[in-house]
């Protein structure tokens, strides 16, 4: 028997490109909220709305992702597979941090 | 007697409800155990119970002799054990059964798959992303996964519901074989005939609380289960 830190193939790829693309859906709700939110006053320039807090937008996107493994029956899937939510914590963080970490790099470059 | 899972003295309310009082479980190897009763009196709580799903108010858990005062699916299925809900699916709709059961092997070990598919009549699918089985395909392809698993304990919550009887007979020979492989299965369900096919011992749930009954002739004679749930005494 292989008891590894991490889910078994597929679920971590899987769970990888699916974190990445919640994180873009997440990305740009919260963006076009704060682009309505300005509508009457002046637009905020691009590089303020890009650097939308981290500690909103990666916490959103785990719960986003958790709902979203549920909606699909993994989370009782995988727990049968002997993984519980500490190992798959570290999965569903690394998507949405990694890329919000590149992002507020990049803008503030 | 050699005991795979206990649940003891167990007791849960849901709000004012009390569901279960002092329900009393034991699985033992190679044994189908049937939990029999009328809606609503906590056969499927006790199972989640039991598989770590929901916390008891009070009570006890133990699995392969081993205490879980907090018990959790995810532990318990590491040490053997296997769930399959009747409320909630088990497949991932965008993966295939063979994806399914890669992840599986990848985890546990192989198993014998063609065996596995054969007996559940799920060679032809087994391609298919599980979205697009149908209801009986999705239950045999959630057992497929049971019966690779090769647990020591399987509990299936009512595994016969809203399939036909020719995918209830075929459910029913994988639990059966299961069981012959040493698995202790509990299983619960309305599908009477399937479920006296089936099981080899029987539980009958009144009020919260658990009684035996004994063996399939026993079933067929108790006065309570014919009386208060078959309507027929």
């Amino acid at each position: 028997m292989k008891l590894s830190f991490l889910p078994p193939q597929p679920f971590v790829s899987v769970l990888l490109r699916r974190g990445a693309l919640l994180w873009l859906g997440v990305r740009a709700l919260m963006t076009l909220v704060a682009l309505l939110g300005s509508l009457h006053a002046e637009p905020p320039p691009l590089r303020e709305l890009l650097l939308l807090p981290p500690l909103a937008v990666v916490p959103v996107t785990l719960g986003v992702e958790w709902l979203d493994l549920r909606r699909r029956n993994e989370d009782l899937l995988l727990a049968n597979l002997g993984v519980g939510p500490a190992r798959l914590l570290p999965l569903l963080l690394l998507p949405p941090l990694l890329l919000e970490a590149a992002v507020t790099a990049l803008v503030r470059w | 007697m050699n005991e795979l899972l206990v649940g003891d003295s167990i007791g849960k309310r849901f709000g004012e409800r009390q569901v279960l009082s002092s329900a009393y479980l034991r699985v033992q190897p190679g044994v189908v155990t049937a939990l029999l009763g009328r809606n609503g009196t906590g056969k499927s709580t006790l199972l989640k119970i039991l598989a770590g799903l929901l916390p008891a108010d009070y009570g006890l858990v133990f699995f392969r002799g081993r205490r879980y005062p907090r018990p959790r699916l995810h532990r318990l299925a590491a040490d053997g054990l296997f769930y399959l809900p009747v409320d909630r699916g088990l497949l991932s709709p965008d993966l295939s059964l063979v994806q399914h059961l890669d992840a599986l092997e990848r985890r546990f070990g192989a198993g014998d798959r063609p065996a596995v598919l054969r007996l559940l009549e799920l060679e032809a699918v087994r391609h298919a992303r599980t979205r697009a089985l149908s209801g009986g395909e999705q239950r045999r392809a959630a057992l497929a996964l049971a019966l690779l698993r090769r647990p020591l304990c399987l509990l299936a919550d009512e595994p016969f519901h809203g399939i036909t009887p020719k995918d209830q007979e075929v459910v029913g020979r994988a639990l059966r074989a299961l069981a012959a492989q040493g698995c202790g299965v509990v299983l619960t369900g309305h599908e009477i005939g399937s479920v006296l096919a089936t099981a080899d011992d029987f539980v009958w749930m009144h009020d919260g609380s658990t009684q035996q009954i004994g063996t399939r002739a026993d079933a067929e004679r108790h006065w309570r289960l014919r009386r208060e749930y078959l309507g027929t005494a």
